[in-house]
């Protein structure tokens, strides 16, 4: 299962980079590191950029259908320090991201437990200084999530996607230094891991009761008796089926696989044999 | 009164639930693993026609509504995994206005001389849920105001204690839904067995309640005819027929748009994999094997109940 993550900034994204041992691989648009199934993609600021990047790093990857993305990175909080019980350096999923300018919502859908602690999200168009949170939600409040999300939802499932923030600042500092950004990161980088991990190993799908010998030889046969495209799904079907329904192996088809047929009656002719071997009264 | 019986649970404030509940690309088995409640508000449908994949007893104001969408149990053959887009439930919490189409459907109901036949448990399963959200109760409660108003309230539930304490009415059916436990237990992820559900009708029976069962859908197993057989006999060693209003029949059929999507889903069951046929917009057997099954079970029954007592989906 591919993993993608988008962050921001590179000072968000070095520790990541680092714990993933990711390289840049310079054959892309934009800033993109990967190692294996790990994909990281340096967004810039702002939602527009975070969607924009998003969509590209979705686009560009093999499997993009089965992978997992996450949007990493700091955020603010609402409240003022001290006020609640949320620190700087705290990490949180996202369980909901509302976008300041539209007024709409987003939720991913999480069925998975994680090290992190849930909160909602607002994406801003611009940095807010601590007077502007009287309009906002409480909670955490980046520049990035909302976009994010859009452009994710359009390729992936909602329980693929997922938004981890650390808490950088109660929205009442003008400039946040790099090396700090760093090292809020690097401090929350066990619980991302975890994070990441447990969407890795989550899995879609029951396995299915189609092992891959089974797969092999509907192709096989499905070549030899030049089975057209609904056919061979009716194969794959009755083949599921004859399964579910017997709860054990296939009966033996070999001298389907060793037939050849040279007209269309002769492939109607071994098709028909072929489902009534593998139909259950 | 629900956030109290969920101290620990995270609530998220949503503006409507269709932005999750109808979202694409959802997961609806791994959601039925990790079920989300959703409390909303309808803003309108509080009333639908009966469809014709339903039995009515020839009661002409046929109608169901929503309080609720999906249900706790998570069948191999239900049709609301090819129905609904999501698993998470969705609680309706404006019964009020419900209850105001209710009384507006009563009193523009085509046939004045029938009541108007509602059923309330549908794409859900209320009595199951009664603990949480007494629907059950709220409804049995209203329909004690209304005596042109025939409910039924459909269920897989062993939970009947949750509304024992209720004034039983002659115009609420409680609609118990049987199956044999070799189906139960293979085919009916979560929901009780065969002998529980009985326990709960028999004191059903005891308090004075109108009981329907149905045997519904009937699926064409292997040893179905064994299967089938040995189930109607023990219900009505444990259940005396004379206690129960009516019964209905049906065998497995779905809309096809809905069982083609939940095939997709699902392809781990064998219910989904058999010989279906297409009649119109329904997936169901073929004809001669739901002839047989019907005429089987319809035979099985007459032992037991007048034939206007048999509803059958034909």
């Amino acid at each position: 299962m591919p993993v993608l993550m988008t962050i921001a900034l590179h000072a968000e994204a070095q520790p990541v980079i680092a714990r993933f041992k990711l390289k840049q691989d310079s054959s892309f648009a934009l800033p993109i590191f990967r190692r294996n199934d790990f994909w990281l993609a340096i967004t810039g600021v702002g939602r527009i950029k975070s969607a924009i990047a998003t969509s590209y790093l979705i686009a560009n990857v093999q499997n993009w259908n089965k992978a997992v993305i996450f949007n990493i990175g700091i955020a603010g909080h609402t409240k003022k320090s001290g006020e609640g019980t949320v620190k700087i350096g705290d990490s949180f999923l996202i369980h909901k991201i509302m976008e300041q300018t539209t007024g709409k919502s987003f939720l991913p859908d999480i069925f998975i437990k994680t090290p992190l602690a849930e909160n909602s999200l607002t994406t801003v168009d611009h940095p807010l200084k601590n007077r502007d949170t009287e309009i906002l939600a409480t909670g955490l409040v980046d520049m990035e999530a909302a976009g994010f999300f859009q452009a994710a939802s359009s390729f992936l499932p909602p329980h693929r996607i997922c938004c981890i923030k650390v808490v950088s600042d109660h929205l009442d500092i003008q400039r946040i230094e790099k090396n700090f950004v760093n090292t809020l990161i690097k401090q929350a980088l066990e619980d991302i891991d975890l994070t990441i991990a447990a969407y890795q190993n989550f899995s879609d799908k029951k396995p299915d009761v189609l092992t891959n010998f089974d797969l092999q030889i509907i192709e096989e046969i499905s070549c030899q008796l030049r089975l057209t495209a609904n056919r061979k799904k009716l194969l794959v079907d009755q083949v599921r089926t004859y399964k579910l329904k017997t709860g054990g192996d296939l009966p033996v088809l070999s001298s389907f696989v060793e037939t050849t047929v040279s007209t269309k009656r002769e492939s109607e002719f071994y098709f028909e044999k072929l489902l009534r071997k593998l139909s259950i009264k | 009164m629900v956030r109290d019986r969920f101290p620990k649970a995270i609530i998220v404030d949503v503006d409507d639930y269709k932005t999750i509940f109808a979202r694409p690309r959802q997961h609806f088995q791994n959601q039925k693993a990790s079920m989300k409640l959703i409390l909303a508000v309808k803003k309108d449908n509080f009333l639908y026609k009966g469809s014709n994949n339903s039995q009515n007893f020839n009661l002409e104001n046929f109608y169901y509504n929503t309080p609720m969408l999906n249900c706790v149990y998570n069948c191999d053959y239900c049709y609301l995994q090819g129905m609904y887009p999501s698993a998470n439930i969705v609680a309706f919490v404006n019964l009020e206005d419900y209850f105001s189409a209710t009384q507006k459907g009563i009193k523009n109901r085509t046939i004045p001389s029938q009541p108007l036949y509602l059923c309330i448990s549908y794409d859900t399963d209320l009595l199951a849920f009664e603990s949480i959200i007494p629907y059950c109760q709220e409804w049995i409660n209203f329909v004690q105001q209304q005596p042109e108003l025939l409910v039924e309230i459909r269920t897989k539930s062993a939970a009947y204690h949750a509304i024992r304490t209720l004034q039983s009415s002659e115009r609420v059916i409680l609609a118990w839904t049987i199956s044999p436990d070799q189906i139960s237990r293979h085919y009916e992820l979560g929901a009780p067995p065969f002998q529980q559900r009985l326990d709960a009708i028999k004191l059903a029976i005891e308090d004075g309640w109108p009981i329907r069962l149905c045997f519904d859908p009937v699926l064409a197993v292997p040893s179905w005819r064994s299967i089938y057989g040995k189930m109607f006999e023990e219900t009505f060693k444990q259940i005396d027929p004379a206690t129960v209003r009516d019964v209905t029949i049906g065998v497995f059929r779905m809309t096809k748009s809905y069982f083609q999507r939940l095939k997709k889903q699902r392809q781990d069951t064998p219910i989904l994999f058999d010989n279906y046929i297409q009649e119109g917009s329904t997936m169901t057997y073929p004809v001669e094997i739901r002839s047989k099954i019907t005429e089987f079970i319809r035979q099985c029954l007459k032992n037991y109940f007048r034939e206007e007592q048999i509803g059958i989906w034909k």
